[in-house]
Parts: C-alpha cells; structure tokens; sequence
C-alpha cells in the first residue's frame, strides 16, 4: 500500500502551485504586451459641446434671471486670451503665441509636503496632447515618463491614467475613442471647446461624445472637488488609495485654462491623501480637479528634465499628457 | 480518474488562495482590476465547477462509507439466511 505522503510536504506543493499560478497570472494580466482592440471612433472637432453648455446656461439664466451670477457663454469667447507674461526664466515657464506654461514648486502643510504646479493657458486646446507608451494602445506596453518625453519633444510632460492595466474605463486620445466600457470610477473629459467635465459611465454615450467634440477623456479619479468648487470629503476608495500618496492631478479653472499638479511622496515629502489633496485643489482655486494615476506614476518633466522626486525613481506607465515644444 | 481525485481537492485549494490574494489585492490597488477581468472571470469559473466537483465527491465518499459501515453492524438478516436451508424437521437430500 502507498504511503501517505507528510501534510508538510502537501502544503509545500500547494503554495509553489499557487505562486506559479499567480505569476502566470501576472504575465497574461498586465505584463505580457498584448494590443488591444480598438474602439478607434474619431471626434468631431466642432463646438457643439460649447453649443450645448450654451443651451445649459441660457436656460439657467432664464431661470435664475435674478441671481446676478448668471454669465453668457458663446462659443466663440470660451477659449481665453493667453495672458501676457512677465519675464519667464527658462526654467520656470515657456510661452509662445497662444500657450503660456509656467511651472512652480512649493511647500505645503508646514513644509512636509512638496508639491508641483504646472499652469497651462491653452487658445487651442489641442495642444493638450496625450500619447500612448510605445505608440501602441493595449496593455503591457509601458516606458517611463522621461523616456516619453524625450520621444514625444516634450515641453512638459506627466504620467496619465495608466489605461493598460485595466480593461474598464474610457480612453479617448487626441480625438480618437479607444474604448467605452462600464466603470464605477469618475471620467474626466476635455473638449474641443476647451471645457473640462467629470461624468459617470452611465451619462457616457461614445458616439454622441464624439458628436460634442470630445478631446481626451481619462478613468481614474476620483473627482476631488464638489460643483462649487469645495473639496469633497470623506472617500472611499480603499486604505492605499486613501492614505498619505504622491499624487498627480489634473486642475481646471476656466476653458482653456488647465493645471497639472504633481505632489511628491513617500520620501522627504509625506504625500497626501485623497482628503488633504481635494483641499489643496480647493485652495489653487480650481474649478474641477480630478485625481489620476499616483504613487510610483506620479513624475512630471519639464524641458526635458524630471523636476520632482518620484517615489521609488518612479515606474513605467501605460500613457503621458504632454504639451509639446513645437506648440510653443 | 483515481489521479483526478487526488488533484481535485488541490486545485481547488490553488484557486481559493488566488482569489484570497485577489481580494486583498484589489483592497489595495482597485484600479488594476483583479477580480473582474477576463482572466479572472474564466477562473471564478473554473473554481466553481471544481467546488462542484469536489462537493459531488465528498459526499459520495461520505455516502459509501457510511453505508460499507452500516452493513458491518447491521445485525444478520435470518428470513435471507434461512431460505433455502432446510427447516426443523426437514431434509435437504
């Protein structure tokens, strides 16, 4: 009769065919590139998105015809004058006709925290760009934000959503629909007209999106700041996310005025959490602030060079948002 | 299938591990998604019809041990022992 073999050695085999099947798992998951299927619904560059956020505010102001807030919108006027810039030195901001960068680092909560504000004034906000790691759309494909900016001729340069590790969201890119799937997280879309919103996947229809102008769209968030601009309060997107993080965030304040703020962390600077990074967003003044891909992703280079500290030297990520030089 | 038997049960020890790490995983990190991508959802799957299989067994097992177990103690039944053999008073020849 065959011997029984001993309870440690069973155990044994299990864990080493569980940790085999975890790195299959892994490589098959997010590691192996693998090119994904495409959407590839082009946007029409058009303003009917302005048009419809017409629409939207007329009908509010006949409605709140009292309320001395109320503030017609045309098309022509959403996109702002670039304004006149005092000297810039090289390494602090870059302007031409019709974009102003301007870059500027702080301290924050008594010193403990550093963070980093990029201000961009765009006239055309197709100088917004993004771009995929190895200029293919799937998951695998990663490179590191310096590497993409020096590809890409990059006046400023920050890691995106990190699309490729998950196969739910939305991916618009430069006019183009990647994909449209259900997601729970917050999309941030940005149009031609040069607005910024933040929607649920359910208020998310790809062709009419495409018919409204859509630019870029991003799944990640959450959105930190309420209609009114005050910070949202109390998140619930799990212990990591929640806690003390470096944390990149892209800030609007008006069309065609943009931020992107890069919050170093997990070193000499503490980081934030999501509470303390929707009260910063509400101190900058932003209008709508939405929180992307942190931690190790979040690194920002500006003329070719990386002016934060990533956590960990940083990692490779799935996509960039950049301005690029020959805008300026 | 004696083979089949004894992997059985260890597959579905592998599977419930993974989607333990999962869990924990996507407490961590819910942005990447393990728990309802595709491959995930092919083995969520997978460990179900194992479960299945490993429930079917066990209570088969448990079926034909109680009943090897019961016919032990049962006592003898007589009327089945005494058929055919001849009676008080009676001959076989």
């Amino acid at each position: 009769m065959k011997k029984n073999k001993p309870v440690w050695l069973l155990c044994l085999i299990d864990l080493a065919a569980l940790g085999a099947a975890l790195v299959v798992f892994a490589l098959f998951h997010h590691v192996i590139p693998t090119q994904k299927l495409a959407l590839n619904l082009v946007s029409i560059q058009s303003t009917a998105h302005a048009d419809a956020l017409e629409e939207t505010q007329e009908t509010d102001t006949i409605q709140a015809a009292d309320s001395a807030a109320a503030v017609a919108v045309s098309a022509q006027t959403l996109l702002p004058s670039v304004p006149e810039a005092d000297s810039l030195s090289e390494q602090t901001g870059l302007q031409s006709t019709g974009v102003t960068v301007s870059l500027s680092e702080h301290d924050y909560l008594g010193g403990s925290v550093k963070y980093y504000l990029a201000d961009l004034w765009l006239e055309d906000v197709t100088a917004f760009k993004t771009a995929f790691a190895q200029n293919t759309y799937g998951s695998g494909y990663t490179d590191t934000v310096h590497s993409m900016d020096s590809l890409l001729n990059a006046a400023l340069c920050v890691n995106g959503d990190y699309y490729g590790n998950s196969d739910e969201g939305v991916v618009v890119r430069n006019g183009v629909i990647y994909r449209a799937n259900p997601t729970d997280a917050d999309i941030l879309c940005l149009y031609y007209d040069g607005t910024m919103e933040v929607k649920a996947y359910q208020d998310f229809d790809a062709r009419a999106e495409a018919d409204q102008g859509i630019w870029q769209a991003w799944t990640f968030g959450p959105s930190l700041l309420n209609s009114d601009g005050s910070a949202v309060s109390g998140f619930n997107e799990g212990r990591h996310m929640n806690g003390d993080n470096p944390r990149t965030v892209l800030g609007y304040y008006t069309p065609g005025h943009f931020a992107v703020l890069v919050v170093d962390g997990r070193g000499e600077s503490a980081g934030l959490s999501l509470d303390e990074l929707a009260g910063l967003c509400e101190e900058l003044g932003f209008t709508l602030a939405y929180n992307l891909d942190g931690g190790k992703s979040s690194v920002m280079t500006f003329n070719d060079a990386i002016v934060n500290q990533p956590a960990g030297g940083g990692r490779a990520i799935s996509d960039v948002i950049y301005i690029a030089e020959d805008s300026l | 299938m004696k083979r089949v038997k004894v992997i059985l049960p260890h597959t579905g020890i592998v599977l419930s591990l993974m989607f333990m790490v999962f869990l924990v995983l996507d407490d961590y990190n819910p942005m990447m998604n393990f728990l309802t991508n595709s491959i995930s959802t092919v083995l969520l799957g997978a460990f179900c019809l194992i479960s299945f299989a490993n429930s079917i067994l066990v209570i088969s097992r448990a079926r034909r041990s109680k009943e090897s177990a019961q016919g032990k103690t049962d006592p003898p039944n007589l009327s089945a022992r005494t058929e055919g053999v001849p009676g008080k008073g009676e001959c076989s020849l």
